[in-house]
């Protein structure tokens, strides 16, 4: 009986603190809801209302008056989200590939540097990377952003695909290479295929990274607002000098709804590649 | 083909890909903190040798003992102790929540958890921006009716406030990522362990500091270095919020930075920028270091 | 004459294969928001490019908060667009990088008689013009005549009866303040404070390029900056000056400074709004102030098209254009023939337009805006929220100008 009860007690308090833990990581996305939801013409009430007094879907129309190029953006941020994962699975795969199938001299510094890649920052390389996209004359253009945010994706995709590699037995490669096939037709018949889950992975870690954590990046590189990512795009209109909330948040809420919907689906790969990517070697 | 020569042809794209977008920026870097350089008039630059570094610990601005570089270095420890603090216990306490057998409906959490990890971080700034605003925000409301405060509360507008606040909204940003790393150690620890510890009468606490805490131990370890570095280089959250103010009471290393580099265009700002940007790739390597151990001690056991 | 007619033909040959040769572009950028569209600007563009086939405008937009590092970031990379809409305050430190181009030649005396000559100060640096004036603003104060006559408050002619009338106001449990102020990052905070400065006499550089921004009249004005804020909205340091229409519509501020435009935006939310010029501070002579703020546009010297650029600038800030722009966006017109148009002539626009008479440009004589705007953002921020005083912050401000004015 007295366990029972001491069981019951345990379950009501974990129910709570993970309650209360959604609540504090729902917190900000319930405060888009209700504003996105809220007539633009209410005033502000203060203290706010928790509910929204009306609801509307106006404002989630208004937004494309406010943010006329929102289908643009985001359309930019897909481009430069595809763009990133495209150049880092190039990268990692044979990267990925080399490091866990080859014994070669190199091999450790080359893992070490990798690891050590994974540190930096845009804003540490800001300045130069300008001055590089300058010289080759890719700023202001979709180009710039790829490379140059490829770069602090790479690591961690070059990591996921090499600790995958890791797990799978080479009997087969080993078979196929005795056959007479070469590296590289291994690589493209029997590797990519059995890591598919990696490259998953990287596919929307990539992803998701290029389309959102390039903000600085796009801030420093971009010019024109038909190159802009959603990030950006809709920053401009954070930093103007009024900010008109009810639209902000619905543009902000359908710009998300696409990463947020990805990551929902995929996200299974995600952190089954994480996990053994970035704990075991 | 030479077998040997397969796994360096493999490789190239990485090296080039490293060489052209890392390393050599990371040269230039090194190059522009000795001279006198400026974003707006790029064709001008002059030579001063150690003069930027020289800067770091003699420019001052507020602080009657600390230079404005130290000051922002020290205001990034302590920001990022606190925004790593939470993140590890609350991202300990989550794992350790969504992993019990006590808790009803742990699929739909674990999916929950996970959402803030896909918002931008801008935008998650940017929605932070609106929930945190003293008259109309939702956070202040909540508050109130829950009569923990009288008046509403301006996160923001107050140096020591806003240091916390900017700290916790970047934890929000970084605890999913915690949770569900330390989740999937906790999931590796074998059923039998804590089975045998019932069996021998451990409580809860027992166990958790006797059999949990040791088992993840590799993993919180890895998750915490990396995610201090994450949050020792993090400036979007900052910047959408406060921009480094109030008071440069949030003004952290990458803000500086930022900063430096376009405030102080008639007075060399890329070069004393540069100096600043080496002394953050000294700090990151440092941890890098000790990252780069665990990792090995990791493979080796 | 023989000379002369052939002269004439081949420039005539030359302007008719130029014009056949490929299409010339010009690139300008626009800032968006504070009434800014794009679409707005965009028509501009189109309605030149329809009388210039031959040319292609690509115009880039960019929120305020990131105008300035854009321009920095265009001109580093050798890309600046061929013209820029600019803050006057920015000139100097782009004149003297030599990024802008002076456009002394370009004028003409016709151009400049348009324009009240305050208008040409505030793009006038080391005896040259460095951009043509596009938007203008004068401020005053705006007050909510409901509330004035509620708690018994007559028009403040002076800072003590400023205070007084705050202060009357001032009724926080009822969600009722006496003044709405700004304190947030931002550059609107800067120029709120200026009022108050210069309506005391005070500058933040004198003509002789002193730094006189922690001479006593100045401090007075951040003094009573402070004092006036005790009974201002919580959190000021949180507020935009463009926010502050917010808290005015929704009835809760007796009386904050602002533009024509809101003022205009809370009568339509029913707000019996009245107005008052800002009054003299105690050690001023003059009775009103005001900061005359300019926006103007300017010639990137990357440019390799001046000539079109010249031309585009003109179209833009011609009479009719810059009429239809100033009744678009609420602006105070900076063009003396303006004043006579019936939209000027409206009892809201009377104390803006009055105000021209004692305004002090935003800027004048100070070579690196965005660094000071940043040492008083600090300054005002520090005795806002008391960690030092008027004098000990402005002194520090002092310190960090002197630096950038170097």
């Amino acid at each position: 009986m007295k366990r029972s009860t001491r069981k019951l007690t345990k379950k009501i308090i974990y129910q709570i603190l993970a309650l209360l833990l959604i609540a504090f990581l729902f917190l900000p996305i319930y405060q888009m809801l209700i504003t996105a939801l809220r007539p633009a013409d209410l005033p502000w009430k203060s203290p706010a209302s928790l509910f929204p007094e009306k609801i509307t879907l106006q404002n989630f129309k208004s937004a494309f008056d406010l943010v006329p190029r929102l289908p643009r953006y985001l359309l930019n941020s897909f481009i430069y989200g595809a763009g990133v994962s495209i150049v880092s699975l190039l990268v990692a795969i044979p990267a990925g590939y080399a490091i866990a199938r080859f014994r070669f001299r190199g091999r450790k510094p080359i893992m070490i540097f990798v690891i050590y890649a994974n540190m930096f920052a845009p804003i540490m390389l800001l300045v130069p990377i300008y001055v590089i996209m300058k010289k080759f004359g890719l700023v202001n253009t979709y180009l710039s952003v790829i490379l140059a945010g490829s770069i602090f994706t790479i690591p961690l995709s070059t990591w996921l695909v090499t600790s995958y590699m890791q797990t799978i037995p080479k009997a087969i490669e080993e078979a196929a290479l005795i056959d007479g096939c070469s590296e590289f037709s291994v690589i493209h018949r029997i590797i990519i295929p059995m890591i598919s889950p990696a490259i998953v992975a990287v596919l929307i870690y990539a992803f998701i990274t290029g389309w959102s954590q390039q903000f600085i990046l796009a801030l420093t590189l971009i010019k024109s607002d038909e190159l802009m990512p959603i990030t950006q795009g809709l920053y401009q209109f954070f930093s103007r000098s009024s900010v008109r909330w009810n639209e902000m948040m619905a543009a902000i809420l359908m710009s998300t709804l696409i990463p947020v919907a990805l990551f929902l689906v995929v996200q299974k790969y995600i952190v089954r590649g994480l996990v053994s990517g970035s704990i075991k070697e | 083909m030479k077998r040997k020569a397969v796994p360096y042809i493999l490789l190239i794209p990485l090296v080039v890909a490293f060489a052209l977008f890392l390393v050599y920026p990371l040269y230039k870097v090194v190059e522009t903190s000795f001279y006198k350089a400026s974003f707006l008039n790029p064709f001008y630059r002059q030579f001063v040798g150690f003069e930027n570094y020289k800067w770091l610990f003699t420019f001052r601005l507020f602080d009657p003992k600390l230079s404005y570089f130290l000051s922002a270095f020290k205001r990034s420890l302590l920001w990022v102790a606190g925004s790593v603090g939470i993140k590890v216990v609350l991202g300990l306490l989550g794992a350790v929540l969504l992993n019990s057998k006590y808790l009803i409906g742990k699929k739909i959490y674990r999916t929950l958890v996970i959402v803030p990890w896909a918002i931008p971080w801008a935008m998650a700034a940017m929605m932070w921006a609106w929930t945190l605003n003293s008259e109309f925000g939702i956070l202040n409301s909540i508050l109130m009716h829950l009569h923990l405060i009288k008046a509403p509360v301006t996160f923001l507008a107050k140096p020591s406030s806003a240091f916390i606040t900017t700290f916790i909204v970047d934890a929000w940003v970084g605890l999913p990522f915690m949770i569900i790393m330390i989740l999937s150690g906790l999931q590796s620890i074998p059923e039998n362990l804590y089975e045998a510890a019932t069996i021998d009468g451990a409580g809860d606490l027992t166990k958790f500091f006797k059999i949990t805490l040791p088992m993840i131990k590799p993993v919180l370890l890895t998750v915490t270095l990396l995610s201090t570095v994450w949050t020792f280089n993090s400036f979007d959250i900052i910047w959408i919020l406060t921009r480094g103010g109030p008071i440069r009471a949030t003004e952290t290393l990458p803000i500086a930075i930022y900063n430096i580099s376009f405030l102080m265009v008639r007075f060399g700002g890329i070069g004393k920028a540069s100096a600043m940007t080496i002394a953050q790739v000294i700090f990151v390597s440092v941890i890098a270091i000790f990252y780069i151990r665990t990792l090995e001690k990791g493979v080796e056991a | 004459m023989k000379k002369f007619v052939v002269f004439i033909l081949v420039g005539i040959l030359l302007v008719g294969t130029m014009a056949i040769a490929a299409k010339r572009t010009l690139k300008v950028l626009m800032p968006i928001g504070g009434g800014y569209t794009i679409e707005d600007q965009e028509a501009i563009a189109k309605e030149f490019e329809k009388a210039h086939p031959d040319v292609d405008i690509q115009m880039e937009f960019v929120g305020w908060g990131e105008l300035w590092n854009k321009i920095i970031t265009s001109i580093g990379a050798g890309a600046a667009p061929d013209v820029m809409y600019i803050g006057s305050r920015w000139i100097p430190a782009l004149a003297d990088m030599g990024a802008i181009i002076p456009l002394d030649k370009y004028i003409t005396p016709e151009k400049k008689a348009l324009y009240y000559r305050t208008v040409w100060d505030t793009v006038t640096y080391k005896d040259h013009v460095w951009g043509v004036v596009r938007a203008m603003s004068t401020k005053a104060f705006i007050y909510n005549k409901a509330l004035f006559k509620k708690y018994g408050v007559k028009v403040p002619t002076n800072w003590d009866e400023l205070l007084e009338a705050a202060k009357k106001i001032y009724h926080p449990d009822q969600g009722i303040y006496g003044i709405a102020m700004a304190g947030k990052k931002f550059v609107s905070t800067v120029t709120q404070f200026q009022q108050y400065l210069y309506a005391n006499d005070g500058r933040i550089v004198d003509e002789n390029g002193k730094v006189v921004i922690n001479d006593p009249k100045a401090v007075k004005a951040l003094e009573f900056y402070k004092e006036l804020s005790k009974y201002a909205q919580p959190g000021i340091i949180e507020w935009k000056r463009e926010d502050l229409i917010k808290l005015f519509e929704a009835g809760k501020v007796g009386m904050f400074i602002d533009h024509v435009h809101n003022a205009r935006k809370a009568m339509e939310k029913g707000i019996d709004v009245g107005f008052f010029l800002i009054p003299g501070g105690p050690d001023s002579i003059k009775r009103y102030s005001t900061v005359i703020v300019t926006d103007c546009i300017s010639i990137s010297s990357q440019s390799k098209n001046v000539d079109l650029a010249i031309e585009f600038l003109n179209f833009m800030t011609s009479f009719e254009k810059q009429k239809e722009w100033d009744l678009k966006l609420g602006f105070v017109p900076p063009m003396i023939k303006e004043k006579d148009l019936p939209e000027f002539q409206k009892w809201y626009w009377k104390p803006y337009i009055e105000a021209i008479r004692y305004g002090y440009p935003e800027a004048v004589g100070i070579k690196d805006w965005e660094g000071v705007q940043d040492a008083l953002l600090d300054a005002i921020h520090s005795v806002l929220l008391g960690v030092t005083d008027a004098k000990t912050a402005l002194d520090q401000a002092a310190r960090i100008i002197q630096i950038l004015q170097r």
